[in-house]
Formats: C-alpha cells, sequence, structure tokens
C-alpha cells in the first residue's frame, strides 16, 4: 500500500512531503520514545507517535521511514513542519489515538515485521 | 590512469554554513571506504574540514579536488574570494587573536591554517589580495602508517 | 566574601548534534564573558571531549568554567550533570559511552560533532550517535553523578522535548536531584504551579545554547563566595548564606 493510498483511505491530513507520497509503505512502527525508534524500526515503515517535536524529522530521515503520523489530534510544530520540508519528510496527522488508527491500518493488511 | 589512482572533485558555495562539512564528510567516507589506516583519515578529516570552513566563512565559492594513490592523498582548495593579505601571519599559531584590521576585513577567530599545517605531511598555501586562496595538503601513506603511534586515540 | 555571580549552567558547544558550527569552546567562554557571566558549565549531548579545550580557554579570563554533560536517561529524560573536575567529568563520559545507543553519527542529520581545541583547532570527530539516549535509569543516572560529587539537574523541565515531566509525567517523588532546570522559554511559576511537590527542587535557569548567540541569554544569579561547584552545590541548598538570588 503507497503512503498516498493510506492518506486517503484513513483521511490523514499531509503537513510536508508532498512530493514523497508515492512510496510504497512497508509496515507500522509505534512509539514514542526516538531511541527505540532508532533501534528497532524498519526502513520503509510508516511510524505513528504523539511526539511532535522536531528531533522526530532527523529519526525518521535517518531510518529511511516513509512517513510520521502524529495522533490523538496533535499538532506538530512549526519548526517540525519547517524541518520535515526540508528533508522531503511526509509528516501527517490524525484526530484518532495511536490504538485506533493502527487497528484499522492492522484490519486493512498492514503489519509490523515486513 | 592507474587503475589504483581515486580522484573527485567538489564544488563548494560559499557563505552556506548550512552546508558546512558536507564535503569533508564526503571525504572522510571514501577514505573510510578506501579501508586507509584510521590516523590518515582522521588527518584528512580534520584537513578537509578546516579547508571547507574557511571557504564557506571567506570565499564567495570553491573547488575542492581530492586525489588518492597507494602512496598519497592529496586534497587542494582553491577558492574565488577575498584572498589572504599576509599569509605568513595567517600561519602562525595564535593567528585567532589577529589585529583588529584583519577581523573587519572578515577575517574571524581560527582560519585553521597551523592545524591544517600540522596535520598534513606537505602543505603549501598561495593568496592573491582580491582573487582567492589555494591550499594544497598531501598525507603520505606508506607500510609505516600501521605501526604509527597514535597518540590521539579516537574514544 | 559573598558575591554575585551570574552563571550559565547549560551551554552546548559544536560537539552537540545539532550545536552550531561556531559554537567551539573558546566561543562559548568569549560569548559568556562579552555578556559578564561569571560562570558556565559547558554540557555537550553524552559527550565532555570539549570540557578540556573550554577550561583552558578560560584560564585566567573572567569566566570560570564547569565541566559537565547532558546526558540523556534511558526514558529519554536529559539530566544535567555538573562535575567537580575534568577527570570526573570524563569518568561520567566513560559511563556515558558504555551505555549509549550504538550506531555511527549521521553528519548530515545530526552535524559533524567536531572536537576542539582552545585554539579553535579542530583535533578530530565524534563519531558516536550522541543525539541517542543511553541505558541507564534516570535514577542510575543520578546515583551515578552523586558517586562522583556532582550536581544533577533535570534539564528544560518545561519543555515537552526531553523533560522530565512530559517523559514520565510528573516529578518522580524519590528521584534526589538538586535542582530543575526552567528554560528560557518556561516560567517557573507556571512548572510550581502545575507540579506541586517540586517545591523542594530549587530552580535554575539557563540559556540551553546550541548557538553562540544564545550563550547566556539566561542565566541563574548566585550570591556564592566564588565560582565552584562546591558554592553551586551550597547556593542551590541554601547554605552558609549562599542562595539563588531572584532577578
Amino acid at each position: 500500500m503507497t503512503l498516498k493510498e493510506i492518506i486517503e483511505r484513513f483521511d490523514l491530513t499531509v503537513h510536508s512531503g508532498e512530493d514523497n507520497l508515492e512510496r510504497e509503505v512497508t509496515g507500522c512502527y509505534i512509539s514514542d520514545m526516538l531511541s527505540d525508534v532508532m533501534s528497532n524500526s524498519r526502513r520503509g515503515q510508516l511510524w505513528i507517535t504523539l511526539q511532535v517535536h522536531q528531533n522526530v524529522v532527523a529519526v525518521a530521515s535517518l531510518r529511511e521511514l516513509t512517513g510520521i503520523v502524529v495522533i490523538g489530534g496533535r499538532t506538530p510544530l512549526e519548526e517540525t513542519v519547517a524541518k520535515a520540508r526540508d528533508e522531503g519528510i511526509p509528516v501527517l496527522t490524525s484526530p484518532l489515538t495511536a490504538f485506533d488508527l493502527s487497528g484499522r491500518l492492522y484490519e486493512a493488511g498492514l503489519r509490523g515485521r515486513s | 590512469m592507474d587503475e589504483h589512482t581515486y580522484r573527485e572533485r567538489f564544488t563548494i558555495e560559499g557563505r552556506n554554513l548550512q552546508a558546512a562539512g558536507e564535503v569533508s564528510s564526503k571525504i572522510r567516507d571514501l577514505l573510510k571506504d578506501i579501508g586507509l589506516p584510521h590516523d590518515i583519515v582522521r588527518r584528512a578529516a580534520i584537513v578537509s574540514y578546516e579547508a571547507e570552513m574557511n571557504c564557506v566563512m571567506y570565499a564567495d565559492r570553491g573547488v575542492f579536488r581530492f586525489v588518492v594513490t597507494p602512496h598519497v592523498v592529496v586534497l587542494a582548495l582553491e577558492d574565488e574570494g577575498p584572498g589572504i593579505p599576509d599569509v605568513d601571519v595567517a600561519m602562525q599559531e595564535g593567528y585567532s587573536t589577529a589585529p583588529d584590521e584583519y577581523r573587519e576585513m572578515g577575517f574571524g577567530a581560527g582560519m585553521g591554517l597551523p592545524n591544517m599545517k600540522k596535520n598534513s605531511d606537505e602543505f603549501s598555501i598561495t593568496s592573491v589580495v582580491g582573487h582567492g586562496t589555494k591550499v594544497e595538503s598531501i598525507i603520505r601513506i606508506s607500510a609505516e602508517e600501521d605501526d604509527r603511534d597514535d597518540t590521539q586515540r579516537d574514544h | 566574601m559573598l558575591q554575585i555571580v551570574d552563571a550559565d549552567l547549560h551551554i552546548h558547544t559544536c560537539l552537540s548534534p545539532c550545536g552550531d558550527l561556531l559554537l567551539s569552546p573558546k566561543a562559548a567562554v568569549e560569548a559568556a564573558a562579552a555578556r559578564g557571566l561569571g560562570l558556565i558549565a559547558i554540557c555537550d549531548h553524552n559527550s565532555a571531549e570539549n570540557v578540556p579545550a573550554a577550561l583552558r580557554a578560560a584560564e585566567g579570563g573572567p569566566v570560570t568554567v564547569i565541566p559537565g554533560l547532558e546526558v540523556a536517561s534511558s526514558e529519554e529524560v536529559h539530566l544535567v550533570t555538573l562535575l567537580p573536575t575534568e577527570e570526573r567529568a570524563l569518568e561520567m563520559q566513560a559511563l556515558v559511552y558504555e551505555h549509549l545507543l550504538p550506531g555511527t553519527n549521521d553528519p548530515r542529520l545530526f552535524g559533524e560533532q567536531p572536537i576542539v581545541n582552545e585554539r579553535d583547532e579542530v583535533e578530530g570527530f565524534n563519531e558516536r550517535l550522541l543525539i541517542g539516549a543511553t541505558s541507564l535509569s534516570l535514577k542510575a543516572l543520578v546515583e551515578a553523578c552523586h558517586g562522583m560529587d556532582g550536581l544533577a539537574i533535570a534539564s528544560h523541565v518545561d519543555r515537552e522535548a526531553f523533560g522530565l515531566i512530559a517523559q514520565l509525567g510528573m516529578i518522580p517523588e524519590d528521584l534526589p536531584l538538586d535542582a530543575i532546570e526552567v528554560s528560557r522559554h518556561g516560567d517557573p511559576e507556571v512548572v510550581r504551579a502545575s507540579n506541586p511537590g517540586c517545591e523542594r527542587f530549587p530552580i535554575v535557569r539557563s540559556s540551553d545554547a546550541h548557538q553562540v548567540d544564545d550563550v547566556g541569554t539566561m542565566f541563574t544569579r548566585l550570591r556564592i563566595e566564588a565560582p565552584t561547584l562546591a558554592e553551586v552545590r551550597m547556593a542551590l541548598t541554601g547554605e552558609g548564606g549562599r542562595g539563588i538570588v531572584p532577578r
């Protein structure tokens, strides 16, 4: 499933990285601890988190993740969006909780370990 | 051309502090990939970094040439910029306490030239005011490098 | 005799990931002097490799440097550790390196992490992932810091990113911090009001400078006899007439 399809199907709002939405999403990873994502995420995954500060962008870049979904109706900080634009990283938002969004993604066939 | 010679050329945009360090980073990665001894990589990284920083901070633009043969690493940076009025003064240790007139011309603390020389086996610098500066550093790779006492250990 | 000393106890150098390349140890000391600070602490992320240069750059000048590190705990809480000597800071560094997330730095994302001497000369580059966290809990870090005669201060507790309160939801009852730090963006009154129980911790203010221009933009005014770590400790506990002067 491409990021674009996920965005449309689950009604996510796009804040950055509009040129990189055709990427294939290989799976999903949920974590709010950056060190955990740095150790345990896989390339191509979509990262689901409540963290809104700009360090998430560097981590997503480092791990070559397809994008970041900030959940719970939270808004990424301005500097986060600015940095994400520079890096071409898609930052998306959803009003759903991490659990609710993940449940739906799982039902749609996405998994944690690719 | 000797098949064991590696050459690369990079352009550097002046006054772009955002990108500062990119070229020396690439050079460092390349030297590591080639498998050169740690100390050679460290010295070349320091020389390229100081050279790149000078170019970014003071010049309009520069061209960085980089050659590796089985015997030497050559790092040469030629920039278009204000040039250095008195190279001998600039090469002195402690140049960072340069007189105000130099500071007003844009030469701030630490042009790192003595540091570049210290980390090179051969080092040359020429400069023409109003035109630009060229620095060239040669670091020798030899069988003895592996036995060299590395007093500056990477932690 | 007691005197007023302005202290910025949380300043980074170019070594820290996302630290400005122009913020060398010497530049940090000079910026502090220009701002009239008498005391600063150099606290790079998970490393003290630029501390020796800062100490030497400050020698004979008006600014005293306290060796420090800003360590990331396993809970991703940032802790400023201030140590009494260069040797102790290197000891803390050794502990941190032993427990730091493995991996190599990516200069494109986090900067070159240059190790710079007191003459602004680059001596090497730190290849570790200093942006990462250690596997040491906050409690273990505070204890280790105290074991090295240091002071442990929770960094920028008012901030969401890596701040104690945001990460843990509260200030743990049994955590023997020496102080909590409120950043220049925060309001100590708000922190006090929203965290009942935090009255037992003195509040210090620091710049958390990652750029030359930010050095000293926030500082703690101390009433101490001399610019040393031991005196800072007394000021935090209010011992011997020392203290934090409200501004």
